[in-house]
């Protein structure tokens, strides 16, 4: 599938690059929050793989745009404190991964998001 | 002065008006009185109010009266409002005359910088009116002064334990992350590399766990209290909610029972049903369908807040250990955990004033529960 990583911290962004090429994901990159629309635009991901504290983010005016932008795009939140609360109910938001991670489970998130988007608009 | 009148232990019933037994206990005068209360550091005094209303001394002594200038001698005549700067004076007044009105709450006030505590006490005349207020001043400068700094101390330690566990997570998740891309890889390391490499990967993920259950276990002890009513049945559904997100591929059948309200800090409580709950779920993680449940019962007069699940379960004689900090169970070795979950659970219910147990066999589930006091189980 294909995964736009979304985190300002370089050493987060590529190690979860290597990771997904690892499990032979196509991955994509982006440390800028700003950047992220015309990054979805141009590599049309299957999923979004989304930081939660990124500098100069509000999450759901960002979430919100997401799905204008791409209509049931799924979004995984990335998060070093798990505060579930501060992230339900926002749109888009297929499921949380903790940092750190575990590869399967990752992958089995990923998935199941990009799954649930799939089962959603009817495409197998 | 006013006129002094003799007090003290009279001789017993019967001998009374008779010569004075042998040994019996000479009486203390008023002015032998007077002149043990300014021995006193602190302050005794008594008040009344005036025929205009106002509140005016007729004792004040001790060494915090003469330190300021207010022994019953100086203050005579003079109001409450003539005898405090304006802003003092208002907050003063009102808890005299809360004093007035029969309370007896003590209460701290400030003055140039330093904090004297109040304790009041109302004198009730034979109509059941009161009459006067006496009591008792002592500084509390000190004690005010290491509360702050105690609350600062606390404050400062949240945020660092915040920033530490959140900033050690970053470079945390790349160890780990890097180990399972090299473990992914294994094909191009020989077989003492695969092995350091996945050892890598476990002590990355064990530090993490780590992190994250010794910030929760410090918070579960340092937090004040805010007691409200919480509603157990929302919460118990919304952590439900929060496992399915982490462990979407688990098949487990969760019921909560409907309309379970406590009174309880609300924080608190949800790290007490976030850890029940991620228990009953780790635990079951080798059964195909699990059933977990939340629901209470009453048993010796108290009212208990059960979880149940059909997990591998303990040994009972493991019973009593299972709430110590750090420890982790035999039959629980196959599972990830750190042995602090527990511990913050007592630690929290404890702090609510109940208790804590467990009841399980190994390999037929456990039911973990706890009370909390009385009054809170509304």
């Amino acid at each position: 599938m294909r995964v736009l990583v979304v985190d300002d911290d370089e050493d987060i962004r590529e190690s979860t690059v290597m990771l997904l090429e690892a499990y032979g994901h196509d991955v994509a990159a982006e440390k800028d929050a700003g950047r992220v629309f015309a990054r979805v635009e141009e590599f049309r991901p299957d999923v979004v793989l989304q930081d939660v504290n990124m500098p100069g983010l509000e999450m759901r005016l960002h979430l919100e745009g997401l799905a204008r932008l791409s209509p049931g795009l799924p979004v995984v939140l990335f998060t070093a404190s798990v505060q579930l609360d501060e992230v339900r109910g926002l749109p888009g938001v297929a499921f949380v991964v903790s940092k750190p991670f575990e590869a399967e489970d990752l992958e089995d998130t990923l998935e199941a998001a990009v799954a649930g988007y799939r089962a959603a608009a009817g495409t197998p | 002065m006013p006129p002094v009148e003799s007090v003290g232990t009279k001789p017993p019933g019967p001998g009374r008006g008779a010569a004075p037994v042998a040994g019996a206990v000479p009486p203390v005068s008023a002015a032998e009185l007077m002149q043990i209360v300014r021995l006193l550091p602190d302050v005794l005094f008594k008040c009344h109010k005036g025929p205009d209303g106002k509140i005016y001394w007729s004792l004040n002594e001790g060494g915090l009266a003469e330190e300021f200038h207010l022994t019953t001698q100086e203050i005579k005549g003079k109001s409450l409002e003539q005898l405090f700067p304006e802003g003092a004076s208002q907050a003063i007044k009102e808890h005299f005359e809360a004093a007035f009105q029969g309370s007896t709450e003590e209460f701290v006030n400030e003055l140039g910088g330093r904090y004297f505590k109040h304790l009041p006490q109302p004198v009730f005349g034979p109509d059941g009116r009161v009459e006067s207020v006496v009591g008792f001043i002592s500084e509390v400068t000190a004690l005010v002064q290491a509360e702050k700094d105690l609350a600062r101390a606390n404050r400062e330690l949240e945020s660092f334990a915040y920033t530490v566990s959140h900033d050690l997570r970053t470079p945390l998740t790349v160890v780990s992350s890097l180990a399972q891309v090299l473990q992914r890889q294994a094909g191009r390391l020989d077989e003492r590399g695969q092995d350091a490499v996945r050892r890598v990967g476990e002590a990355a993920r064990r530090m993490a766990e780590m992190i994250a259950d010794l910030l929760e276990f410090s918070r579960a002890g340092r937090r004040e209290l805010h007691l409200e009513q919480v509603d157990l049945t929302a919460m118990a559904h919304e952590v439900e909610e929060a496992l399915r997100l982490r462990h979407a591929d688990r098949d487990v059948r969760f019921e909560a029972e409907p309309g379970m309200l406590v009174r309880a800090d609300p924080r608190l409580m949800r790290i007490v049903v976030e850890n029940l709950l991620g228990n009953a779920w780790k635990y079951t993680a080798d059964r195909q369908v699990a059933h977990i449940s939340i629901g209470t019962t009453t048993r010796d007069g108290a009212r208990r807040v059960v979880v149940r699940d059909d997990g591998i379960g303990f040994d009972e004689d493991e019973a009593d250990r299972l709430f110590e900090a750090f420890r982790r169970l035999s039959s629980a070795e196959r599972f990830e955990g750190t042995g602090i979950g527990l511990s913050t659970v007592a630690r929290i219910v404890e702090r609510h004033g109940g208790q804590v147990g467990a009841e399980g066999r190994r390999g037929e589930g456990a039911a973990f529960w706890f009370t909390l006091a009385p009054e809170a189980s509304a």
